[in-house]
């Protein structure tokens, strides 16, 4: 079997066939974290391209899961240092579907969820940058469905995330045809290089929603149900960060200038920036939540130009990967709290939800938690690595470092401004739970997570960092 | 007839389709134009790649269409509805009138005419630059690819519906497909494509139908 049939197709063919069982909702979701979590334990535990003697009774075959799958003359390679993306990506799925049912989400979340994750699997283990833009393309479309709800009339934000994604994957193909042509022997060399850096910078720009191509996601955060939208805002971007890291250290080794990392950082610190004064500004709380996944991405931004070095492997890139963790937490606790004002409150804005607090108290605690942590608040989830992250940063240039925290700040003033208007009642309230039990357990789960991953960072950011410095190696 | 002969029409066909889509306020028209304009992309990227492929990403193309259009027959209209359409007065165009999409925030004709010259400005002065980045591209292929890719740019610029939006994109696309068809000529990359051609009309006929359909 390959690695490409184990972690593409069978999720894949399993998202499909899980649809048929979509009347029955809490089994659809089960399976789906089951599955999720098994992929991501195989791919912890199977070594890929070295025999696997199983035992189950004499005689049982020895397997190898074969690294590489040719499609259609393109291949798809799996090795050791991909095996930790694949952990992180199905444990994402996994952890975002197991918080669907109390986010009251469409029964199409788990069987899309799963698709999704196994078209941003292929794109990451696609050895030509056309087939993972194209892969990209069709992860979004599948997308749609999960952000636009049936029975709800289409949300603006979702045609203009389509219209982004694919305008980004068709510059990112036409930068890759350029690139292919510029570096062929016999070329013009460097000169020919600049339509290709363009096209390629603005390409990934359209896809991870760098500022001036940011808006849709504060649109698609306050018009669609909150969760999904979460979901999107963390894997999307994070799995398109991998394959920029790739295809930037790929094309360095073939010409593209030193500088593109420092430009990387100018856009890293723009969006934190953008980011930021939206959520300060903003007087909608599905529009912050937006808001903050741009900072967020402008911080993932920052940390890859971190690794500005033609080879692959630098010591930063460790920050990178410890970011993903209080990222996904914060989102998750984020929008799953949303999703439920949103349910009681479809309207969002902050003279709408005036003293929702008192009525839905443990939401609105892990809200603003969730708010806090990710504009990286002491004693919470984001504040070890953000620090790790501006103190690095700092060392090469404070001004940046300064106006990152800036940005972060914007974030921390959008809470303290949600907290005021959460807990002003118009009328004398009395506090009262209308969450549901599930609902209750898992954010007051998730407020502990982001209060234990910011007070003991020395329990994860050593294993991420681990993971980032095998997904950096030279596979074996 | 040559294949550069093909390529002429080619351009011709896709400049012509795209400037009635933008214009024309008829879905009817706008998904027979698309399925029109599948014909010229296919000329034009036959010129570098195999007629299997090049056939492949046309039928893509004309099932996208097939998938719009049943899209949206099958929304739910209410028969009141349907009868002021088919009774409007005359003197405003009956086509256009006819089963018009109800764009009503639509820009003037002329707006949109003029937005189309200074494309055609835009792209006339540029396509022997873009040539000369791609070997193997041909004016006529550059122009076709430049032309889609502006026009499909003024539609989803002036236009949020998600039957326009999709078209829009399908066009973006093509135009796209166009230029790159002269680098890479894998059979994966002629698969996707029309993997993508068929995703994009799946997500628009879903965004159509999606308000009529049954919640949860």
């Amino acid at each position: 079997m390959s690695a490409f049939t184990l972690w593409v197709l069978i999720p894949g063919v399993l998202a499909l066939s899980i649809y048929s069982l979509r009347r029955w909702e809490k089994t659809i979701h089960f399976t789906g974290i089951i599955f999720a979590l098994l992929l991501a334990w195989l791919a912890w535990q199977l070594p890929i391209g070295e025999p696997i003697s199983l035992r189950l009774w004499s005689g049982f075959p020895i397997y190898t899961i074969e690294p590489a799958q040719s499609i259609y003359g393109n291949r798809f390679i799996f090795n050791n240092s991909t095996q930790p993306v694949i952990i992180l990506l199905y444990v994402c799925a996994a952890f975002w579907i197991g918080g669907a049912i109390p986010a009251r989400t469409h029964r199409l979340f788990t069987p899309l969820c799963l698709m999704i994750t196994a078209l941003l699997t292929a794109a990451l283990a696609a050895d030509a940058v056309s087939s993972s833009a194209m892969l990209l393309a069709l992860a979004s479309m599948v997308s749609v469905p999960l952000l636009s709800a049936p029975g709800r009339p289409a949300a603006r934000g979702v045609t203009r995330f389509l219209i982004f994604q694919l305008a980004g994957v068709c510059l990112i193909l036409l930068a890759d045809a350029l690139f292919s042509i510029a570096t062929r022997p016999g070329g013009e060399g460097q000169s020919d290089l600049v339509p290709s850096i363009l096209s390629l910078a603005l390409g990934f720009a359209m896809i991870l929603a760098v500022t001036p191509f940011h808006t849709w996601l504060p649109m698609l955060a306050e018009e669609v149900n909150p969760y999904p939208a979460g979901f999107i805002f963390f894997l999307l971007p994070n799995t398109v960060g991998l394959i920029a890291l790739e295809v930037l250290s790929r094309y360095s080794l073939v010409g593209l200038p030193p500088s593109t990392f420092t430009a990387v950082q100018y856009a890293g610190v723009l969006m934190t920036l953008a980011g930021g004064f939206g959520a300060a500004f903003d007087r909608h709380l599905g529009r912050l939540l937006g808001f903050a996944a741009v900072t967020q991405i402008g911080m993932t931004l920052l940390a890859i130009s971190l690794n500005d070095q033609p080879v692959r492997t630098t010591e930063q890139i460790g920050i990178y990967f410890s970011l993903l963790a209080p990222q996904a937490i914060g989102l998750a606790i984020w929008s799953l709290a949303l999703s439920i004002f949103k349910h009681y409150h479809p309207e969002l804005s902050f003279s709408a939800i005036r003293g929702a607090a008192y009525r839905l108290p443990i939401a609105g605690l892990t809200m603003v938690m969730a708010n806090f942590s990710l504009a990286g608040l002491p004693l919470l989830a984001s504040f070890p690595v953000n620090v790790a992250l501006w103190s690095t940063l700092s060392q090469r240039s404070l001004t940046i470092a300064w106006l990152s925290l800036v940005g972060c700040s914007g974030v921390l003033i959008a809470g303290l401004r949600s907290l005021s208007a959460l807990v002003t009642s118009p009328d004398e309230a009395h506090w009262h739970i209308s969450e549901t039990r599930v609902q209750v357990v898992l954010l007051l789960a998730g407020a502990g997570l982001l209060l234990f991953t910011g007070l003991f960072p020395q329990l994860y950011m050593p294993q991420l960092t681990n993971l980032a410095i095998i997904f950096t190696s030279p596979s074996p | 007839m040559s294949l550069e002969l093909m390529a002429f029409f080619g351009a011709i066909l896709v400049t012509i389709t795209a400037c009635l889509m933008l214009i024309i306020d008829d879905w009817r028209l706008n998904v027979s134009l698309l399925a029109i304009q599948y014909v010229g992309v296919f000329a034009l990227i036959l010129q570098v790649w195999p007629l299997a492929m090049s056939i492949s990403h046309m039928v893509a193309g004309w099932i996208a269409g097939a998938v719009l259009g049943m899209a949206i027959l099958s929304l739910p209209q209410p028969v009141g509805e349907i009868k002021d359409i088919e009774q409007s007065e005359p003197s405003t165009g009956r086509l256009a009138r006819r089963l018009r999409l109800g764009s009503d925030r639509a820009p003037n004709v002329i707006f949109l005419l003029i937005s189309i010259f200074l494309v055609a400005l835009a792209v006339f002065s540029q396509t022997p630059r873009v040539s000369g980045w791609i070997p193997g591209l041909s004016l006529t292929q550059t122009w076709g690819g430049l032309i889609l890719i502006g026009i499909a740019l003024l539609h989803l610029g002036f236009y949020s519906q998600a039957l326009r939006v999709t078209i829009g994109l399908l066009s973006l696309f093509s135009g796209f497909l166009i230029l790159y068809s002269a680098i890479n000529i894998t059979t994966l990359a002629a698969a996707l494509s029309a993997t993508i051609a068929l995703g994009l009309a799946l997500s628009g006929a879903y965004l159509t139908l999606a308000p009529s359909m049954e919640p949860g």
